[in-house]
């Protein structure tokens, strides 16, 4: 037979329809900016397992998932429009809300608490917090050991203004501090132990004053989402926090998937130290009193409300804001859904 | 009033309204659209943060316009210097233009980090970046003028006794003026750059590290009023340059 343009457009037609009629394009994915917290590396595994496994697209979604420039920076990202929902900083959340309340942003899912530290190396001296008093502390000004450390003063008794602060991008921070330019940082640990230890500092040579041996536990990394997105979008709002979820207990159950999703996604990265960064993540997120009441991704709140004390006072803000200002536990998947498996092996 | 004075006057005052009017067209765009203040908040709300925390801000700026002042006059005299050079010496040209085409296609955002860690935290990257990033289009500009500098002009210099180099002093240097100048312009703007860059990396003081300091605690009206400053500094350098070249170069200007 010879092919015309009407054959053509025929045999056209007819694949289309049946393209159409076939249950995968029957319901087409909803779309959807997911912002993250900080550039790809660690528990984000968890997100790009949900992608590739399809725990997603099983739930109707197609997210777009964005790596972050900060985690207390993920607020402005949703506030500003561009993204309804994302994996972020909720401490910044108790000053956001109270000075925001007609665009409130909510936490929704707790991932990990604040490993907040100020850290130093052997041989600099430092020790214990009152070596601090008079040496050269390098903080990044959005970085929440920074923010937070009037709590620091407070439990320990030594004042900001007896340091010599050093203010950097938290991209030099590290390198400043091996250097030898600051005596030591401040910092989440997570964070400042893989950097050194990619630099090829030992563990062994690293000094950590961490602000939990000293009574100050605050939420960290959590997922949140703008009020009126709540309000508008409920069902995709449960959605998007039962894919995430399962990536979440997938990933404790097997950090192998976890860690071959997410260097599929950036091969550039360092699969020893991604694999260290990612046991240390999961033992941080399981281990909370938090998850081990309620599940992955509850929250305590008398816990919650004591972070918000803290970071109000550090913060010198005017009153502490409500719990139900702060949080909507609402949107979080059956509890039979997030109890925490055995922590696999990687 | 005479109608030249009238002229003057409406010539002083025409870039004034025009800021006057983009401004209030902001205004009323952000009020129709209903936009956010965090996508870009009004200049009704930005304004008087200037009034209500100038103290807070005025340190800052002065830190800023420092470090970029000195940045720009040591990238201005080495570029000029690199540009006279690079366009009297043909052989000079082919041997170090490459090089500096490549080091100028570094981004300086790759080299700040790295000049921090050499130079410490504050001043001295500020004014280095700044440097660094004016010296190219200065060089380049300035050279392609004096290599073509007008040849009968220095064909009768020479015929006369005079020296290359006295050649290059009396027609090639005077003759790049108005390009130069040209590229002075862009090279203020440049500098700016480079020192905010400098100072969003690693310091402690300057309207970089104001704005984010600003911006980690949501102020977003101090942000942009950082943002502000920095182009009415921009402005006020480049009415500073304006008036030089007026008497530099006042001579090649043919507008009416």
């Amino acid at each position: 037979m010879t092919v015309t343009r009407s054959t053509l457009l025929r045999g056209t037609a007819a694949a289309l329809a049946g393209a159409l009629a076939s249950p995968a394009i029957a319901q087409p994915l909803e779309r959807l900016p997911l912002t993250l917290n900080w550039k790809i590396q660690g528990l984000h595994g968890a997100f790009f397992l949900a992608l590739e496994r399809g725990y997603f697209r099983a739930e109707g979604l197609n997210p777009d998932i964005v790596a972050g420039d900060g985690s207390a920076n993920v607020v402005n990202r949703l506030a500003g429009g561009a993204f309804q929902i994302g994996l972020g900083d909720v401490a910044s959340l108790v000053r956001f809300n109270a000075q925001n309340p007609e665009r409130r942003v909510k936490a929704i899912y707790n991932q990990t608490p604040a490993d907040l530290v100020v850290m130093s190396l052997r041989g600099r001296g430092i020790s214990k917090p009152d070596d601090l008093r008079g040496r050269l502390v390098g903080a990044p000004v959005g970085d929440a050991a920074f923010k937070m450390f009037p709590a620091f003063t407070a439990a320990t008794g030594v004042p900001a203004s007896a340091i010599r602060w050093e203010h950097m991008a938290p991209n030099i921070r590290e390198a400043m501090l091996i250097q030898g330019r600051v005596d030591a940082i401040t910092a989440n640990e997570g964070t400042a132990l893989f950097n050194l230890k990619a630099a090829g500092v030992r563990q062994e040579d690293m000094v950590f004053l961490r602000y939990s041996d000293f009574g100050i536990n605050i939420v960290n990394a959590g997922m949140m989402a703008n009020e009126s997105f709540l309000r508008e979008k409920p069902e995709t709002v449960r959605k998007v926090l039962r894919a995430v979820n399962r990536g979440l207990v997938e990933s404790v159950a097997n950090p192998a998937a976890s860690l071959d999703a997410l260097m599929r996604k950036d091969p550039l990265l360092n699969r020893g130290i991604e694999a260290e960064r990612l046991m240390y993540s999961i033992a941080r997120m399981v281990e909370q009193p938090d998850a081990r009441e309620g599940g992955l991704g509850f929250y305590n709140e008398a816990n919650v409300r004591r972070s918000i004390e803290i970071v109000t006072a550090a913060e010198g803000l005017p009153a502490p804001i409500a719990v139900g200002d702060f949080m909507d536990l609402s949107f979080l998947p059956p509890a039979s859904a997030r109890v925490i498996p055995a922590i696999g092996r990687v | 009033m005479t109608l030249a004075a009238r002229r003057r006057l409406r010539e002083a005052l025409s870039p004034a309204l025009f800021v006057a009017a983009l401004l209030l067209a902001w205004e009323i765009a952000s009020r129709a659209l209903g936009i956010s203040k965090f996508v870009a908040p009004k200049p009704s709300e930005i304004l008087p943060i200037f009034a209500q925390r100038g103290a807070e801000i005025l340190p800052h700026a002065a830190q800023t316009l420092s470090t970029t002042l000195a940045g720009f006059v040591v990238g201005v005299a080495l570029g000029f210097a690199l540009g006279v050079a690079l366009g009297a010496s043909r052989r000079f040209y082919a041997m170090v233009f490459p090089t500096l085409i490549g080091v100028n296609s570094i981004p300086k955002v790759a080299i700040v980090p790295l000049l921090v860690l050499w130079a410490g935290i504050g001043t001295v990257p500020a004014v280095v970046t700044s440097a660094v990033i004016v010296i190219f289009p200065i060089a380049v500009v300035v050279s392609a003028s004096i290599a073509t500098m007008d040849a009968e002009l220095a064909d009768v210099l020479r015929s006369l006794g005079a020296s290359r180099l006295l050649a290059l002093a009396k027609v090639g240097v005077p003759q790049s003026m108005p390009a130069f100048f040209g590229a002075l312009k862009v090279a203020i703007t440049l500098s700016f750059i480079g020192s905010i860059l400098a100072e969003s990396v690693a310091a402690n003081r300057g309207l970089g590290f104001m704005m984010n300091r600003a911006a980690s605690d949501f102020d977003v009206e101090l942000v942009y009023s950082g943002l502000l400053t920095l182009a009415a500094m921009g402005i006020a350098l480049y009415l500073a340059s304006l008036a030089l070249e007026r008497r530099v170069v006042g001579w090649a200007d043919r507008r009416g």
